[in-house]
């Protein structure tokens, strides 16, 4: 008699998931149904559902979205662009990578929500202190990034912009920040996941405006449904622009 | 100093010292390179030929003794030298045509001339049909050939090639090696080329500048007097055997006393 | 050259380094002396550095480092003790890998921390809070480094055991756990580094203890060279962390 043939992998990996999503929706009903935790704490998820899908027809979403796109874009221009000069200054010099190599990692270390007080100080409480705070939050893992490849950039790239005399500026434009466009990339991504973060906390610790201002006032009212939701869009756009890196990093890896 | 010289070097030495050795790499190297001339530099390993290449190129300073180019001494790379590396030199993120037209690009050659310039030197090294192409799709001789078309499309005085076959194999090299005659031939180039291969030097050069181990010292100048054009048939001709067989115990000959030069 | 020459020679970019910084340090207190800068947005440096000492008598900061340790040092734990099973799990398990590897992969890019309000309201403003989001943040890479520590295991090894007879759970605490300690250790120390770094900034939102939460207060009460010291104090506490777990990190690579 002829075996049956074993499903293929992807059918039980599919499977897999969608059990586990199962089971992670029931438990989360079954504590929303239980006594555990006071009422509405834990909401149902249809409840859930609906919030995501009021706040998707809500103009207040899109404003609130465009003031933290506009702060974490502001940011992420800003902190990339430094990032990529210090990292090419920086790395294309043994005594400059040496000197303040250091100091860039020493800074790098901290996160950057402690640096809010200093960007309110400085920029007020409104968007400027957010965009400054994601300025940081991108321009570290940038520099480091764009400071690591360039530091371990095949030699030979250095001796042909010698040997074909580039200007300083003709050498970092057309050889060492094409040379070193994957490790970009990288430190990008990196920087605008932490750009996003940043840009969150601060506009939830102090804000007028932004998708986490928008999250703590869901949250002071008690509307955990609708936190949540908020919570999981914002999941949703980060994972997504992720992907899309990460994409493009592919792209770049692959030339 | 011959009035024809486009490469004069003058007693030319080098020492390498950090904090424990001291390492003399060339010692007092003199040799002249005519213009329209195929000079190689041949060694055993350890006797300075990259060295003298990185010295002649301008990547190498603190040195004693004069590289003179077209007469006058150099302080770093000369805008009249091309250059082509042991390494792989293309840029990755270029089309063939886009390598070839970077050199041009950095001297503000404008955007019609360059390309046209760029079209003529790759059909040059045989890779019209190519200019699309990305390095990553093209071999490893190919890609070379780009680096040459590259070197040659600025029109430089001088041609410098730091044994840029190494890493290919056997039958590429002597496919590139015709190549190279016949750029030699076409363009009338001078062109100093560091090799360790022998068949290669006899193969490409008028004449054969041979050095001696560490310190890397001038032991020989050899006049290759086969007739031109060459090939790589050439090598069939008892006479280039007999060039290769007197080189090669030169080379070997690690102890051998500096002759007067030829 | 002499040694110590050249260990004088080595010296000179790292000093260059730090007196660029006391240079730039020095201009900032120079322009607010001469009215340049706003005193009442930026504090003389020489302020902030005397207000360290000032922050452990008066600020208690030897026990909000103690406060912020001990939530490292649970979060730590935690991430080891679910981190390197699961892991494991998923490497031994095919099918549970190929479903959850691009899940973990992608919670690792996922803002996490903005969690925090939801965990505020499950388990209250507390330590509980802000060790277990903590340690949510730093469990991805633990996972992600135990499987790739396990799956590079050499073929050459896993054979060996096998020709012994090993039983699988031989196989794996005497081959492949040893084979792969220098990735799980690897991911341990990102893991560290990411609990530390949610930890502070947790203390600094929620307002509640340790060394994050002083930056806070000193910034409420306008304190400014309190909060600039507070800040480097906890900038500087993040790049120690940072430092010894390198150091550690290669350690173990040159000793296993």
């Amino acid at each position: 008699m002829k075996k049956p043939s074993a499903a293929p992998v992807w059918v039980n990996v599919a499977l897999l998931r969608v059990l586990s999503l199962c089971v992670i929706t029931a438990f989360w009903e079954f504590l929303a149904f239980s006594d555990l935790y006071f009422a509405g704490a834990i909401p149902h998820v249809s409840a859930i559902l609906w919030e995501l899908l009021q706040a998707l027809f809500s103009a207040n979403l899109y404003s609130n979205l465009m003031v933290t796109g506009q702060e974490v874009g502001t940011g992420v221009l800003l902190g990339g662009t430094l990032g990529i000069v210090t990292g090419v200054t920086v790395g294309v010099s043994p005594f400059l990578y040496r000197a303040y190599g250091p100091l860039l990692y020493m800074f790098a270390a901290a996160p950057k929500i402690v640096y809010l007080p200093i960007m309110i100080m400085l920029l007020g409480s409104g968007v400027a202190s957010k965009s400054g705070l994601g300025t940081l939050a991108c321009y570290f893992p940038v520099a480091l990034s764009v400071l690591s490849a360039t530091l371990h950039m095949k030699p030979i790239y250095r001796h042909l912009a010698l040997s074909m005399r580039l200007s300083a500026y003709q050498a970092a434009t057309k050889v060492y920040i094409p040379a070193t466009a994957p490790a970009i990339m990288n430190g990008l991504k990196l920087g605008i996941g932490l750009s996003i973060v940043s840009v969150l906390l601060g506009e939830t610790k102090l804000s007028r405006a932004g998708i986490g201002f928008q999250l703590m006032q869901s949250y002071g009212r008690f509307n955990i449904a609708e936190m949540i939701a908020l919570i999981l869009l914002t999941f949703f756009i980060a994972i997504a622009i992720n992907a899309l890196l990460s994409r493009i990093e592919l792209r770049l890896n692959g030339r | 100093m011959s009035e024809d010289a486009a490469l004069s070097i003058r007693n030319l030495s080098k020492t390498f010292a950090d904090s424990a050795t001291t390492t003399v790499a060339l010692q007092s190297v003199n040799f002249d390179v005519t213009r329209n001339e195929l000079v190689s530099v041949i060694g055993p390993s350890g006797c300075g030929k990259s060295t003298l290449f990185n010295i002649i190129s301008g990547l190498t300073g603190d040195y004693s003794g004069d590289v003179l180019i077209g007469g006058q001494p150099i302080s770093g790379p000369h805008p009249d030298v091309g250059m082509v590396f042991q390494e792989d030199s293309t840029l990755p993120w270029r089309s063939a045509l886009g390598n070839v037209t970077f050199a041009l690009e950095v001297r503000g050659v404008p955007k019609k001339e360059r390309v046209e310039r760029a079209r003529h030197f790759l059909d040059v090294v045989g890779l019209s049909g190519f200019e699309q192409h990305r390095p990553a799709e093209l071999s490893g001789g190919m890609r070379q050939r780009v680096a040459i078309a590259r070197a040659l499309a600025f029109q430089p005085k001088i041609m410098l090639m730091d044994e840029p076959f190494a890493a290919l194999d056997e039958q590429t090299r002597f496919t590139l090696g015709d190549k190279v005659l016949e750029i030699h031939r076409q363009l009338q180039q001078t062109i100093l080329l560091v090799t360790h291969s022998i068949t290669e030097a006899v193969q490409l050069s008028d004449r054969i500048v041979v050095m001696s181990p560490r310190p890397g010292r001038l032991k020989r100048i050899v006049t290759v007097d086969l007739p031109r054009p060459r090939s790589s048939d050439s090598m069939k001709s008892p006479a280039f055997s007999k060039f290769v067989s007197q080189i090669w115990d030169d080379v070997r000959d690690a102890t051998a006393p500096v002759e007067a030069l030829k | 050259m002499r040694p110590w020459a050249t260990r004088l020679r080595a010296a000179v970019p790292p000093a260059f380094g730090a007196l660029s910084l006391i240079a730039f340090l020095a201009t900032v207190e120079m322009l607010l002396r001469v009215g340049v800068l706003n005193r009442f947005i930026v504090p003389f440096p020489s302020e902030a550095i005397l207000s360290i000492s000032r922050l452990f008598i008066d600020e208690h900061l030897a026990v909000r480092c103690i406060q912020t340790a001990s939530k490292i040092v649970v979060a730590v734990v935690i991430i080891a003790v679910v981190g390197i099973p699961i892991g494991t799990a998923l490497h031994t398990w095919v099918i549970a890998r190929r479903a959850y590897y691009s899940w973990f992969a992608g919670l690792a890019s996922a803002p996490l921390v903005i969690l925090y309000p939801l965990f505020l309201v499950l388990l209250g403003r507390g330590t509980g809070a802000i060790v277990l989001m903590a340690g949510i943040a730093g469990l991805t890479p633990v996972v992600l480094k135990t499987i790739e520590g396990l799956q590079s295991t050499p073929v050459g090894l896993v054979k060996l055991g096998k020709t012994m007879q090993l039983s699988n759970f031989g196989l794996f605490s005497k081959i492949l756990l040893p084979a792969a300690l220098p990735a799980i250790f690897s991911g341990l120390r990102i893991g560290l580094i990411y609990c530390t770094t949610n930890i502070i900034a947790l203390e600094f939102l929620i307002d509640f203890d340790g060394v994050g939460q002083l930056i806070n207060l000193l910034s409420y009460r306008y304190d400014l060279p309190g909060t600039y010291a507070a800040i480097a104090f906890a900038i500087l506490v993040c790049a120690t962390i940072l430092l010894a777990t390198d150091g550690a990190e290669r350690w173990v690579k040159r000793t296993l």
